[in-house]
């Protein structure tokens, strides 16, 4: 009885935890909801534009993540069963739709497929660029490798038993398949598709870049809005439409998943790999693989002139630039703001997740639906009605778009350990500190490195949210540097930025892979 | 010794205005805080849109007390928002031609100018063109700005209502097999044009005068059409709510002075306002020789109309 009282007083301290940070979080949009949203406006509901840009951003979203997931079927097949370089090329290209920079995408979809591109001087005219096929394929590119990595790992987390106990029951592959394979990584599929649906509807650089003005997407109206016609108010209508969506679609998508938790190690499976799925897997590793390749090369390669030089990149670090553009103090600048938030979303996503409520399932995976841009000037906001100092409200900013991250990264691995390991240390005697250093910290350490990186990666690269908040002045940041640099017309010098950030980030993984190996 | 230090600068002057404007700071500003014994703060926020944006924002604490960087539409909006002080700065006459004064509420003052082009490059292009009428003739050809995203997309519409009047809607129905894309601002389009994705892009008629300062030749060469030229006016204005006017309206004058005014050619690749010696890399930037323009209260009355016309053809 006295154990139940303890337990239910942590609990409900739990939930008052929860439901005073919901409001700390809310606070910002309020303000701006309170002081600029104007009632009328809801009446945009019925305007054909409005209906317009709804309807594409369904569209091409639903499109693309469709188109993702056919990608990522075969290769995440190839993953599941072989553990060879193709299939670390293949689990590492998970970093791209997180970070991979949307400036370098821009650079190598236009160095492959413009006028002047390589396919065109192949003899290959592939007309895609500005057209929904550019959208579909950058998409493709950005999101399949959420859906390989999420359905590998589902499939690598089958008991072998239960489809050994199957194969003597006589099912058929295919009736295997559909009735064990399919059911077994449906949490996995169904999370994986809500977050590349997220991203495609969220889509604001490729939408931008590779389409057009007759594709624009709600998060693009909500940029024009706040940019050009300086509607706060329309701005703000499009923004609470664009989250009540993804809302409504996380709690259907959180409604069907049960409480399933892969308790099992991952292990390959033990099934041969067809020459067709060779092909395919190969062909898909080297569409991602080309685009970083195209997009990376402009750190010494000038794709325009057809030259190599290394003085753009050596440009990067004369006096001549960082006295205007703080190259070197974005970066540091940058490394700090991603450490820092990546600490403190990797704990808070640890902990949310140890709340064990629902609540938390429908509450904190639709924080990914809220416009970055929004995001940006309610957060400016706080800084002028309150004085709230830049560099805490980036920070503020990046750990609010990067919990949710956290939260679905560790969710699996959190959610299915094994407590009869801490319940066995408890009897023998160890207090509950003793027992997640001793225990739970060093089982779940290579997970938590992963989870940090990642998010480290994807803040590095951040730009929407430092970009609107335009505190290059009072904060530099290395996103938002590289487009001063080439607003400035130093295009080759914003190129070389471009791929050296991404090749900082590069390191970040290599050096967190280096770690786990020398744990193992 | 520090307490004189500390009073020498009691007075600071907090000035927003867009990231290309960033050359101000390299040694005008310091003679402005040497003359007025103050302390000036420049704050650069992106592009025009962005610092609009942002006084808006702030209109309940408004930080700054000067912005530079409105242009003719832009400031329409600032003026309906009521963010602006009523000014009038004592060297207006520096000025030398009244009709670049667009702004009759005396909101806003002119501080440099420069005529809306199609710049095109030679080595991609079959023959020459001369008018919009012939732009229509070619398809994947331009890359032009969101003119609501951007200003300079936003001149480029206004320039062709400026043309057409009544049928501008017509005009751009015909021209749109001619765009390849439309960008959100001058930046990115010129990017894909200097990769090479499209013959011609709407930029600026001192393109020219650029190349040859920097690349000693014109490698693009800038168009404007028969029809005549379209001019951006940018100006600068005293934020309502500012805690020093005097000092706000002597900035406004600095930049209507010859210290300022001389540095506009080479620094804003645009043309000043008063009298000044200009470069000799000026001689190739194109002159227009037939101004056309919109009255600033027609533009705050119709472009919200207009901008939505022209998405609507667009889509």
């Amino acid at each position: 009885m006295g154990t139940d009282n303890v337990l239910r007083n942590r609990r409900g301290l739990q939930l008052i935890f929860l439901i005073i940070a919901l409001m700390v979080v809310l606070f910002p949009f309020y303000t701006m909801i309170r002081d600029f949203f104007n009632i009328s406006d809801l009446s945009t509901v019925q305007d054909p534009k409005f209906l317009r840009v709804l309807w594409f951003t369904l569209y091409q979203a639903l499109l693309s993540s469709v188109a993702a997931f056919f990608a990522a079927i075969v290769p995440s097949l190839y993953c599941a069963k072989n553990d060879n370089f193709i299939s670390k090329l293949l689990e590492n290209s998970i970093f791209i739709p997180f970070f991979f920079p949307p400036v370098s995408m821009v650079i190598a979809f236009s160095v492959i497929f413009s006028q002047n591109g390589i396919l065109h001087a192949m003899g290959l005219n592939v007309e895609i660029l500005y057209t929904l096929k550019a959208i579909i394929i950058a998409h493709i590119f950005y999101e399949s490798p959420i859906f390989v990595k999420y359905i590998s790992h589902a499939l690598m987390s089958i008991n072998p038993k239960v489809i050994e106990a199957a194969q003597l029951d006589g099912a058929s592959t295919i009736k295997r398949l559909m009735s064990i394979d399919l059911r077994l990584i449906l949490p996995s599929l169904l999370k994986a598709f809500f977050l590349v649906f997220t991203y495609s509807f969220m889509s604001f650089a490729v939408v931008l870049n590779l389409g057009g003005i007759q594709f624009s997407t709600l998060e693009v109206s909500i940029a024009n809005a706040l940019r050009g016609r300086f509607d706060f108010s329309e701005a703000l209508f499009y923004a609470i439409f664009q989250f009540g969506i993804l809302f409504i679609l996380n709690y259907i998508c959180s409604s069907l998943l049960k409480e399933t938790y892969e308790n099992e190690q991952p292990q390959r499976l033990n099934v041969r790999t067809s020459v067709f799925e060779k092909i395919i897997t190969v062909s898909y590793c080297a569409f991602e693989y080309m685009m970083i390749f195209v997009g990376l090369s402009g750190i010494i390669f000038d794709w325009h002139d057809g030259r190599f030089s290394l003085t753009h990149l050596l440009n990067l670090f004369s006096d001549k630039i960082n006295r205007k553009y703080d190259v070197v103090k974005s970066i540091v600048n940058s490394i700090g703001v991603a450490a820092i938030t990546a600490t403190v979303s990797t704990f808070l996503g640890y902990f949310l997740i140890n709340l064990k409520t629902k609540l938390t399932d429908y509450v904190i995976l639709p924080i990914l639906g809220i416009s970055s841009a929004f995001t940006a000037m309610a957060l400016l906001y706080m800084n002028i009605l309150y004085g709230v100092p830049y560099a805490l409200l980036i920070v503020a900013g990046y750990i609010l778009i990067s919990v949710p991250l956290a939260y679905s990264f560790l969710f699996q691995n959190v959610r299915g350990f094994r407590n009869e390991l801490l319940e066995a240390s408890y009897m023998d005697g160890a207090g509950k500190i003793r027992a997640f250093v001793a225990i739970k910290l060093p089982i779940l350490l290579p997970t938590f490195l992963a989870v940090f990186f990642q998010i480290f990666a994807v803040i590095y690269g951040e730009f929407t949210i430092s970009y609107t908040m335009q505190i290059r002045d009072f904060f530099p940041l290395a996103s938002v540097v590289n487009y001063s640099l080439s607003a400035h017309r130093y295009y080759l010098e914003s190129q070389a930025f471009a791929s050296l950030n991404t090749i900082i980030v590069f390191m970040m993984f290599w050096l967190s892979s280096l770690l786990l190996k020398e744990r193992k | 010794m520090l307490c004189l230090t500390v009073m020498s600068f009691s007075r600071e002057l907090t000035v927003y205005t867009y990231e290309s404007m960033d050359w101000i700071e390299d040694h005008l500003i310091s003679q402005f805080e040497e003359r007025e014994n103050c302390k000036v703060k420049v704050i650069t926020l992106g592009d025009g849109g962005n610092v609009l944006s942002r006084l808006i924002l702030e209109k309940k604490r408004p930080q700054a007390d000067v912005v530079v960087g409105l242009d003719q539409s832009m400031s329409v909006k600032a003026i309906e928002n009521d963010l602006l002080l009523k000014f009038v700065p004592s060297n207006l006459d520096n000025i030398t031609n009244p009709d670049l004064i667009f702004d009759a509420t005396g909101h806003v003052y002119p501080y440099d100018f420069g005529a809306i082009a199609i710049i095109t490059n030679p080595s991609e292009m079959k023959g020459t063109i001369h008018s919009f009428e012939a732009l229509k003739e070619l398809e994947d050809a331009l890359i032009i700005q969101d003119p609501r995203s951007s200003s300079t997309g936003q001149s480029f519409l206004l320039w062709t209502i400026a043309i057409y009047g009544e049928n501008w809607q017509q005009f751009w129905r015909e021209i749109k097999p001619s765009i390849l894309t439309v960008t959100s601002g001058w930046s990115e389009a010129f990017s894909k044009f200097e990769a090479g994705e499209a013959p011609m892009m709407v930029s600026y008629a001192t393109d020219g005068a650029y190349s040859v300062e920097y690349y000693g030749s014109t490698t693009y060469t800038t168009l404007i059409p028969d029809e005549g030229a379209y001019v951006q006016i940018e100006g600068a204005g005293i934020v309502k709510g500012t805690d020093d006017e005097i000092l706000a309206g002597k900035f406004i004058e600095f930049l209507l002075s010859d210290e300022v005014q001389r540095d506009i050619p080479l620094n804003q690749w645009m043309f000043p306002v008063t009298d000044v010696e200009m470069p000799e890399s000026f001689d190739y930037a194109v002159k227009p020789e037939k101004i056309l323009s919109i009255d600033a209260s027609e533009i705050g009355e119709n472009l919200e109309k207009w901008l939505d016309e022209w998405e609507q053809i667009m889509y």
